[in-house]
């Protein structure tokens, strides 16, 4: 997908922003200042409301693109704080998207899903429990999974390691690493059924860091905001 | 502005149903369930005590019998339904903009944006129709056991049967009462849920702003409700 900020500016963040790329695998925005890049995330799922300017998604505008295709296939967010529906239980909050973007499909894939992911990331807390109820970092854990269930175009993930300790920044890399489309091939055979693994991989990535890991191995391309930030 | 963005979402409520009912069938469970026995246990005595003091003032002459008059008047037509709403602005009003408040503060309202789902809709329209379906309930909940319960005390100081006092506390309740205490709970119900929904709303990212907005919604909830209540009983007054 071709996204670009044109002369955008969102008070106080983004003063006549400009970038232009083209999504392709996993993309990097690097961003030291980690602010410029959580904008940018949020500006594309309309989170953040743009004060002057446009954004524009294969040369159609945003808002026009989104009506020829809903938001939730094209885009699910990741946000840096793992954020979870306080008035409802985790079940009920990985459903809740689900269920609005699938509307008519089997609702045991999604249990299946769910049960594969939840193994992959080694999380065995009851789905009953409210948010509250569970570490921050369980909870970003769960919102990688909400993401990844709703198989978006391209799934957007602010600051994947913030939350996590060493251990679990290790496994979130691997989980990101696992369900990119470059590890399509090597990795599906690790699935127990290989239909269901095919469709956990992401076709496109944009993840929103200030961590060098991410410029690494996995990026397919590294966009650097740094000059932007100052 | 508030108040239109929400009436635009209920008429979208058909559209927002799969994500919205289960909210609905929250809010009925806390706000109406939950509150039935301390409705109950407050109907009990205000329907014994006003059949207590509506006696002693009949009995002097000598026209006791006639306190189920009381019992419409002031019960059916007026307490019922300011005595619910006041319990309701003290429960679900104030819990209603603490956890609004809250969602604000923890950037739930972005999740939902996120998701394509509209806050107002999934948040508020939901509420708003399960604090006034449980208004609503409570209300005539409120009516049958303070008028039971009002029976059952006068047997004290009179033998009237249960069917007697029934007849004539039916043949006083009169259509327009039953459509004053309905409509008194409806509009109560709105003006609840609307008031604690655009205060916990309005939080911006402190969570100290969650107190203020939620001390600041139960004040005007009750000022607006004491008024209308005033305004309502007026307008069947006059109409009467």
């Amino acid at each position: 997908m071709d996204i670009i900020f044109r002369n955008v500016v969102i008070d106080g963040l983004l003063n006549d922003f400009n970038l232009q790329f083209s999504s392709q695998g996993c993309t990097v925005l690097y961003d030291p200042c980690e602010r410029i890049a959580t904008t940018v995330l949020s500006a594309l799922v309309g989170v953040t409301e743009l004060d002057k300017g446009e954004i524009l998604l294969d040369g159609i505008p945003r808002e026009e693109y989104l009506k020829q295709h809903s938001l939730l296939s094209t885009f699910s967010l990741v946000f840096n704080e793992g954020i979870m529906l306080s008035n409802l239980s985790v079940h009920e909050n990985l459903l809740l998207p689900w269920d609005k973007r699938f509307a008519t499909e089997d609702y045991s894939a999604f249990e299946r899903e769910l049960q594969i992911l939840m193994a992959e990331l080694k999380l065995n807390c009851g789905l009953d429990l409210r948010p509250a109820n569970l570490s921050s970092a369980q909870r970003k854990f769960f919102c990688f999974i909400r993401s990844l269930l709703l198989k978006p175009k391209i799934m957007l993930i602010d600051d994947p390691y913030y939350l996590f300790n060493k251990n679990e920044r290790k496994m979130i890399y691997d989980f990101i690493v696992n369900h990119s489309i470059k590890n399509t091939a090597t990795a599906s055979s690790d699935y127990p059924n290989s239909n269901l693994a095919n469709e956990l991989f992401l076709q496109e990535m944009l993840i929103g860091s200030s961590d060098d890991d991410f410029t690494g191995e996995i990026a397919t391309q590294i966009i650097d905001l740094t000059q932007s930030c100052y | 502005m508030f108040l239109e963005e929400t009436v635009t979402e209920l008429l979208h409520t058909k559209h927002n149903k799969h994500v919205s009912f289960l909210v609905v069938i929250r809010q009925i469970q806390f706000t109406g369930v939950e509150a039935l026995p301390l409705i109950g246990f407050i109907a009990l005595a205000i329907g014994c005590l006003t059949i207590l003091q509506g006696y002693a003032f009949l009995n002097n002459f000598g026209q006791g019998i006639w306190v189920h008059i009381i019992l419409v008047r002031v019960i059916v037509g007026e307490l019922s339904g300011i005595i619910t709403a006041l319990v309701v602005i003290a429960r679900s009003g104030t819990a209603i903009s603490t956890e609004l408040g809250n969602m604000v503060v923890n950037r739930e309202m972005q999740l939902l944006k996120s998701f394509d789902i509209a806050p107002m809709g999934y948040l508020v329209v939901s509420r708003l129709l399960g604090v006034v379906i449980s208004l609503v309930v409570l209300t005539l909940y409120f009516n049958i056991i303070a008028v039971v319960g009002g029976w059952l005390f006068a047997q004290f100081f009179t033998q009237l049967s249960f069917s007697a006092f029934m007849s004539d506390f039916l043949s006083i309740l009169t259509f327009p009462y039953i459509l004053m205490s309905v409509l008194k709970s409806i509009i109560f119900g709105i003006v609840i849920a609307i008031m604690a929904s655009y205060e916990g709303m309005s939080v911006n990212k402190a969570s100290t702003e969650v107190p203020q907005r939620t001390i600041k919604a139960v004040v005007i909830s009750i000022f607006t409700v004491i008024i209308l209540d005033i305004f309502i009983t007026w307008l069947f007054w006059i109409s009467a």
